[in-house]
């Protein structure tokens, strides 16, 4: 019960003083504003179709005026066609503005500035789209097929699409998948370092030693990774919540088909992976004493959560994980990150995820007592960076070393 | 009582601790003695459990000490250290909390004592915008803020200014009339001297010398200080059977005799030479107890 509450003020501490800094306020704020650009501006551009304003000068048929309208149908655009009175007044009309494309006589297309041979933008393509549909319509109007017929035969109607297999029966948005990844991987890092320079702080400004004259090493560490993990939860919490709640006003695609329920899985897989990571980096913290040396002792536990998130680019990119991820799905360091994105492959049964979650657990476990230990041995060493074989219970009982601090009599 | 007994503590090949011995009764302040690298914070740190013990015992009232029992020992580290961004009140507030004080008391006492102190205005500042002296002041509130029954202090006056020493000593005075047993480590021996009641000497992790100060500054070989006006190099002194000049203050020479030689003999050899004019009979500095116990 003692324990409990030694470790429940430490943590009570950590959480009061984190969310009062202005670190945390800043690095919030700046997350929700990230996060809300990734939720809204593709839903903005999905939702506004870009609307391309084409002239026709001279002759030209009702026909050749849906061809032009109808281009904008496979560029995800909107075209307005107008008949210009002349080819003055369409000119005038394209240094305005008012114009983005003027097709004169059926037979040549005038654009404001001149397309260079490597320019490739939207506008490029949408005018190779007008000037092949007006030469297609040309020239099955000159082989003789009347104009009507010519322009159903311009824009024929689709062909059934047939597969070999059912199509996902709960499709995870590639987006939302993707979205999710890349917070689970910056949340991960982002906790981790904090456990990590928690830890060395508190090494740094010497208050480490006060603190263990009342509380074991073992309660000041739970209570450290508890209370920096509550000040991530309502962190993370807030900033997957703005990004629901805007993803609904805008109607976003991430909340689409098994989003949902793919988002609160991965909320699970956040917590096991930051339980998992969180006892490591605070043992990297307690074998080091100054900051400049923190990060070159946790570069060792960063190296398989990158690898996770190359990992779970390259599957998504390929469409399919390949054997290797899926075994790593299953190991813990590796878990937190493609066992998501099995998920939203479709590569991973709910029993998998399940197996995959309780080995997760486990090893945190394990890890958690290897890192007390650790812990115990380094955080109140000063001075040079420790060797594994100084701090690892079983190494330094070995070894006959039973406290790697120094002998600061 | 505190009672450490035949504690040892080896780092590798280094023997910190080597079967060190000794007692701090209760109400007592107790100075704790000895050159750099004697072992001094080691058992500091054992006494407060911040360090494992290989072999040995520490008993407190009888019996051994126990985690519990720890929690009510007051300690200020070697090593200062708050954190620095925390306000200095929730600071203390939060140290109290963690040595078993209920928060409304732990705010009380953490301010009683910054107002003792004349802090009491920095309560709301952050640890960080006091002066060093300052945040010793408050590394020492820290210490005493949930009213330990023991206190142990390593180093307390290193940094301070005269006026802080001061405060800091009637401090400690205060506590052990109180009843509280207080160890604390100097390499200020004048200040022990004035403070405390005992001492403990240790060199290369074992005791050299231990007891009440003036038990310790009565011992060894009586001293003189004799002023002849007429002879103040003291070349009277010189030749006299059991008497050694042990040096010269002024023109006061300083006079170390053997067991078998009365002073009576040496104000008789002092009158022959000239008019007295300062006879006294004096008793050890600290300083030379700890050099003989050290031997350096």
């Amino acid at each position: 019960m003692r324990r409990r509450s030694l470790a429940y003020l430490v943590a009570a501490r950590e959480i009061t003083s984190r969310t009062r800094s202005n670190t945390f306020r800043v690095g919030t704020l700046l997350s929700l504003l990230i996060v809300a650009a990734l939720v809204v501006i593709p839903s903005l551009r999905a939702h506004h179709e870009h609307t391309y304003h084409v002239g026709l000068v001279g002759s030209s048929s009702p026909e050749l005026r849906q061809a032009v309208g109808a281009t904008g149908a496979a560029l995800g655009a909107k075209v307005e066609v107008h008949q210009e009175p002349d080819l003055a007044s369409a000119e005038e009309a394209l240094r305005n503005g008012q114009l983005d494309l003027v097709v004169e006589d059926g037979q040549r297309l005038l654009v404001e500035t001149g397309i260079g041979p490597n320019t490739s933008t939207s506008f490029t393509s949408f005018v190779s789209a007008v000037s092949g549909a007006v030469a297609l319509h040309n020239g099955l109007v000159h082989a003789g097929i009347a104009p009507g017929q010519a322009l159903s035969l311009a824009h024929p109607p689709p062909l059934p699409v047939a597969s070999l297999k059912p199509a996902p029966r709960h499709p995870v948005p590639l987006g939302t998948a993707l979205i999710v990844t890349v917070l689970l991987f910056a949340l991960l890092q982002q906790y981790g370092a904090w456990v990590l320079v928690g830890v060395v702080e508190e090494k740094v400004v010497r208050v480490v030693e006060v603190l263990l004259a009342a509380v074991r090493p073992n309660e000041l560490l739970t209570g450290k990774v508890v209370g920096i993990g509550a000040v991530a939860l309502i962190q993370a919490g807030l900033t997957v919540g703005v990004a629901l709640v805007l993803a609904s006003i805008v109607g976003s695609s991430i909340l689409h088909g098994a989003g949902p329920a793919f988002i609160a899985v991965s909320a699970v897989w956040f917590l096991l992976g930051y339980a998992f990571y969180c006892w490591m980096f605070a043992a990297a913290g307690s074998m080091v004493s100054r900051q400049e040396d923190a990060q070159n002792v946790a570069f060792p536990l960063l190296l398989p959560l990158l690898a996770g998130y190359l990992l779970v680019f390259t599957a998504f990119v390929a469409g399919h994980a390949s054997p290797a991820v899926v075994v790593l799905g299953y190991v813990p360091f590796t878990a937190p990150l493609l066992m998501p994105t099995l998920i939203a492959l479709g590569q991973a049964n709910w029993w998998e995820v399940v197996l995959s979650m309780l080995i997760t657990l486990g090893a945190t476990f394990l890890v958690a007592r290897l890192a007390a230990g650790i812990y115990a041995r380094g955080v109140l060493h000063t001075g040079r960076q420790l060797k594994w074989r100084e701090v690892v219970p079983a190494l330094a009982r070995r070894t006959g070393t039973t406290m790697a601090e120094e002998a600061a009599a | 009582m505190l009672e450490l007994d035949r504690l040892v503590r080896r780092f590798g090949d280094v023997v910190a601790l080597d079967h060190l011995s000794f007692s701090v009764a209760t109400g007592e302040i107790c100075g704790f003695l000895g050159p750099n690298g004697a072992g001094k914070t080691t058992a500091m740190r054992a006494i407060l459990g911040v360090t494992a013990l290989d072999g040995g015992e520490i008993r407190w009232r009888g019996a051994p000490v126990t985690r519990e029992e720890r929690r009510r020992f007051g300690y200020l580290p070697e090593e200062r250290g708050l954190y620095p961004a925390m306000g200095v009140l929730d600071h203390l507030v939060y140290l109290g909390e963690l040595h078993g004080v209920p928060r409304q008391q732990a705010r009380s006492r953490a301010l009683e004592w910054l107002t003792r102190l004349g802090l009491d205005q920095r309560a709301a500042d952050r640890v960080e915008a006091l002066s060093l002296g300052n945040q010793q002041r408050v590394q020492l509130v820290a210490a005493l803020v949930h009213d330990p029954e023991l206190l142990v202090l390593d180093e307390p006056f290193s940094g301070l200014d005269p006026p802080g020493v001061a405060v800091m000593s009637e401090a400690l005075s205060d506590l052990a009339a109180a009843g509280n047993t207080v160890l604390f480590s100097s390499h200020q021996l004048d200040l022990v001297e004035d403070v405390c009641q005992s001492v403990a000497i240790v060199d290369q992790g074992h005791l050299v010398a231990a007891g009440p100060v003036a038990e310790l500054r009565a011992g060894g070989r009586r001293r003189l200080a004799v002023r002849v006006s007429t002879d103040p190099a003291g070349h009277w002194a010189e030749h006299l059977p059991g008497v050694v000049l042990a040096g010269r203050d002024g023109d006061v020479v300083r006079l170390l005799l053997d067991d078998g030689t009365e002073p009576r003999a040496v104000l008789a050899a002092a009158e022959a030479a000239g008019p007295v004019e300062h006879f006294a009979v004096e008793r050890r500095r600290l300083s030379e107890v700890f050099s003989e116990a050290v031997g350096r």
